[in-house]
């Protein structure tokens, strides 16, 4: 009789628990959001001016020391030498430090081959002639972290140069 | 009547079931992920050495692969753009049974490394010295850049004296703004004084420079009787044409490294390439278009053999060194069991593993990521790239330097 109380009290117990360890399983506690934002949110189509510019993404709420990679969406009808249809195309990364703080830049070789869509020479100089810049409008940027999978979303226009007087 | 028909139909599916289980059993693969430029800076060099890997690996698919296991190329065209590689890598980084990155440039090797060190995969990159100093899993093509220029040190003191003069001769560098330009130095440079070589302020130029005859001016300036042109073909090949222009190379002996003039540079100019010395970890000009796998190059379709750049045959090699892990890797665990983890300790049983004479035979052990110690030294005869050594163990220029 005893032994079957017992029984009753540890399964009573469990029955209590369940709900709960459900719960914790179904809802885990939220993780910090990862956020993204880019400077200047939006940049002048010019040439060779946007070398100049500093095009920085920073976040917050990233996986300590994981490295975060910025891609561009491509809206339909876009295309840009060596990525596929469909896929996205990277402009920069990051690593996260141990505050889950992310920086990253675009670099130089990101605005000639992606967003003026410039053609080589042999001798790893960017032929002018070939200065296709994408179409202004505003791209869907995508940030996400290497080892969380967590993505975070923002937006970058680019604006059409103002015509020379 | 009905019951034999449904009878059939259960039959049917059953096979169906058993073939679909069947042929999804006979898909054994590894995945080999090439971080590739076929469109911009190093296209030259890049496009022909992975046309090499993937027509290798295409005739040993054809031939059953490894044990029945296939591998299945991937080539990405990052235009040697680091944020194109890293997405790139994060892209197909979940491939399955991805065993192998290429990142074929010095900037997109060390961008990747923490990536793929922590997929637990094997990364290849060019000869950054750097990764031998700081054993892991990425592994180099070669000698390292560093031990290149030893070797060519030694090359210079040895010409030095053959040609009867006294005293020490004075060496003048010229490359890249890059972390490629400068590897050579990081290691290269304490081998040369520890040689009693007198080293030039080296000169750095930014890729894409059109005229470097400030630069070179300042080296003869500095009284150099060598220089060591770096840079990927066929910037190096500018860099002579511009000494050749200032009479600097009737006086002065220039050396390339392993990305100096390739057919590609030596058919542009050859009047001022004649005599250039190029220090090479793998074969080129006629040794690499007659040796016997360069037949794959007109098999596949490619072209007129004379037309083969011959970085073809280290898109071979890369592939062939892969296979030979795999041989070791299914014999020791199997297919299933097969996985990043298991390539990287296998790349390191690789040692002596001979390419067909392609390079030197591997060097890649527990403490070594060389891909090889050789190197061998060809120079440009009347248009073509002529072999003047045989294969000499390069020097250890990575342990001088404090990485």
């Amino acid at each position: 009789m005893n032994s079957f109380r017992k029984i009753i009290i540890v399964l009573s117990l469990l029955i209590f628990l369940l709900p709960f360890v459900a719960c914790s399983t179904l809802f885990p506690p939220s993780k910090p959001k990862a956020t993204v934002v880019v400077t200047p949110p939006q940049v002048e189509l010019a040439f060779p001016a946007i070398l100049k510019v500093p095009i920085v993404f920073t976040g917050t709420g990233w996986k300590p020391k994981e490295v975060v990679v910025v891609d561009m969406i491509l809206p339909p009808g876009v295309q840009i030498q060596g990525v596929k249809p469909g896929e996205d195309v990277g402009i920069a990364y990051g690593e996260a430090d141990d505050a889950g703080n992310f920086k990253g830049e675009v670099p130089a070789t990101a605005k000639l081959n992606t967003i003026f869509r410039v053609g080589w020479s042999p001798i790893l100089a960017p032929d002018p002639k070939t200065l296709n810049p994408i179409p202004p409008g505003v791209y869907k940027i995508k940030a996400s972290g290497s080892d969380s999978g967590v993505v975070a979303t923002t937006t970058l226009e680019f604006v059409a140069p103002e015509p020379k007087k | 009547m009905m019951k034999r028909l449904l009878c059939g139909v259960v039959i049917l599916a059953y096979l169906f079931l058993a073939g679909m289980i069947q042929a999804h059993a006979e898909e054994k693969f590894v995945t080999y992920l090439s971080l590739a430029d076929y469109t911009a800076a190093i296209a030259g060099l890049n496009v022909p050495a992975d046309m090499g890997c993937e027509d290798y690996i295409k005739d040993l698919n054809s031939r059953g692969g490894v044990e029945g296991v296939k591998i299945k190329f991937i080539g990405v065209d990052t235009r040697y753009d680091v944020a194109r590689g890293v997405s790139a890598y994060k892209r197909y980084r979940t491939e399955p049974k991805l065993v192998v990155v290429n990142a074929i440039g010095t900037p997109i090797g060390k961008a990747v490394a923490p990536l793929a060190t922590k997929d637990k995969l094997v990364q290849l990159v060019p000869g950054d010295g750097e990764f031998q100093a700081h054993l892991g899993r990425v592994f180099i093509w070669g000698p390292s850049y560093q031990d290149a220029f030893a070797a060519t040190i030694d090359w210079l003191l040895a010409d030095w004296k053959k040609k009867g003069k006294t005293g020490m001769p004075k060496l003048g560098y010229i490359s890249w703004d890059s972390p490629y330009g400068k590897e050579p130095l990081r290691g290269g440079k304490e081998y040369a004084d520890k040689m009693g070589v007198t080293m030039a302020p080296p000169e750095f130029f930014p890729p894409g420079t059109m005229d470097h005859t400030v630069y070179l001016s300042r080296l003869a300036k500095a009284d150099v009787n060598y220089i060591f042109a770096g840079g990927v073909d066929p910037t190096p090949t500018n860099v002579i044409r511009d000494a050749h222009k200032l009479g600097l190379t009737k006086t002065i002996q220039f050396f390339c490294d392993y990305w100096g003039p390739t057919s590609l540079g030596t058919r542009l100019h050859p009047e001022a390439l004649e005599g250039t010395v190029i220090v090479s970890y793998y074969i080129r000009g006629d040794d690499a278009r007659t040796h016997p796998l360069a037949n794959l190059w007109t098999k596949c379709g490619r072209g007129k053999l004379e037309d083969m750049n011959e970085t073809y045959t280290i898109g071979m090699a890369w592939a062939m060194t892969l296979e030979a892990a795999l041989k070791i890797a299914l014999k020791e665990v199997g297919y299933k069991k097969l996985d990043g983890e298991v390539i990287y300790q296998t790349y390191q049983k690789l040692t002596g593993v001979q390419r067909a004479g392609l390079q030197g035979p591997c060097a890649y052990s527990p403490t070594s990521r060389r891909g090889s110690w050789e190197v061998r030294f060809y120079q440009v005869r009347a248009g073509k790239a002529v072999s003047i050594s045989d294969w000499i163990k390069a020097p250890d220029a990575v342990s001088l330097h404090k990485f």
